[in-house]
């Protein structure tokens, strides 16, 4: 084995097996803490109900305003022979004036 | 006590027993945490997680690893996941300097710590293999971690990877591949 191998070898032994780092106290404490009021301690978790809702109400109005802007052009396409008896009539006096 | 009485009484929410699992394992998990995330503070915190994570979920653990595993499983999650939100920062933050007015100010790079448990005379060896392990993709550093420096065997390691025993194998064969080709680099260039 050259130098270079040894070399190898050895740093990668280097970090087999250290000794274990111990729990401070502090830990064991913050630890022991959630033992004992662990409940009160966790955040409320997410209702999973929440952003179903929210998806589901985001739909809903992008299906609202989509049908809507269907129904408004169905609406808009009138008959202009309708619309002219509405202008003859609405302004017939000035006919008679004449 | 046997695992499984420990299991019953946990999920029954004897916190008694709950005190007897952090005694159990809250050094493994450490250790293990410590060794990913390489700063005692971080791998603390992670430990505190890894135990609230536990005491919410004992009710759905389903018994088809052992509680050590599932323990262990936990903690190498928590550590993952802290790394990769670490990067993301990292990754955010030399954008923002890149955008902010005083960019000119000097950077503060926190080191990793080294292991506290290392022996001294092996200190600066144990520093550059963990500067090449820090450079190992993920799945193989995880492996590497827990095979050789925390001593888990390889079908404890493919457990808590979710992985088969030939796959840790491999893992493990390509991660020593890597490292020796990362330390032959440092060789070349610093101790010739």
């Amino acid at each position: 084995m050259d130098e270079k191998e040894k070399w190898i070898q050895e740093t990668l032994q280097s970090v087999n097996k250290p000794s274990r780092i111990e729990v401070s106290p502090l830990l064991a404490q913050r630890l022991q803490n959630i033992a004992l009021n662990g409940v009160q301690q966790m955040p409320p978790a997410p209702n999973p109900i929440i952003p179903w809702l929210a998806a589901a109400s985001i739909a809903l109005l992008l299906g609202i305003n989509i049908l809507t802007a269907l129904w408004y052009n169905d609406s808009a396409s009138y008959d202009i022979s309708a619309a002219h008896t509405v202008y003859s009539e609405y302004f017939d006096y000035l006919e008679t004036l004449n | 006590m046997t695992d499984e009485e420990l299991i019953e009484k946990l999920k029954a929410g004897d916190s008694a027993c709950f005190g007897i699992l952090i005694e159990l394992h809250s050094q493994k998990v450490l250790n293990i945490a410590f060794n990913i995330v390489r700063n005692l503070e971080d791998a603390e915190d992670i430990t505190q997680e890894v135990f609230i994570e536990i005491f919410q979920s004992i009710q759905h653990f389903k018994r088809e690893s052992k509680l050590s595993t599932w323990v262990y499983k936990i903690t190498v999650n928590k550590s993952l996941d802290f790394l990769r939100k670490k990067k993301r920062k990292k990754r955010f933050g030399i954008l923002q300097q890149l955008f902010s007015a005083d960019s000119a100010e000097p950077r503060i790079s926190i080191r990793n710590e080294l292991h506290p448990g290392i022996e001294l005379e092996n200190k600066e060896r144990a520093s550059i293999l963990q500067d090449a392990i820090e450079q190992l993709p993920e799945k193989q550093k995880t492996a590497f971690v827990l095979n050789k420096i925390e001593d888990q065997s390889y079908a404890e390691v493919a457990n808590i990877m979710d992985m088969s025993i030939a796959s840790v194998e491999s893992l493990l064969f390509r991660a020593k591949q890597n490292l020796q080709k990362l330390l032959g680099d440092y060789y070349e260039k610093n101790e010739k």
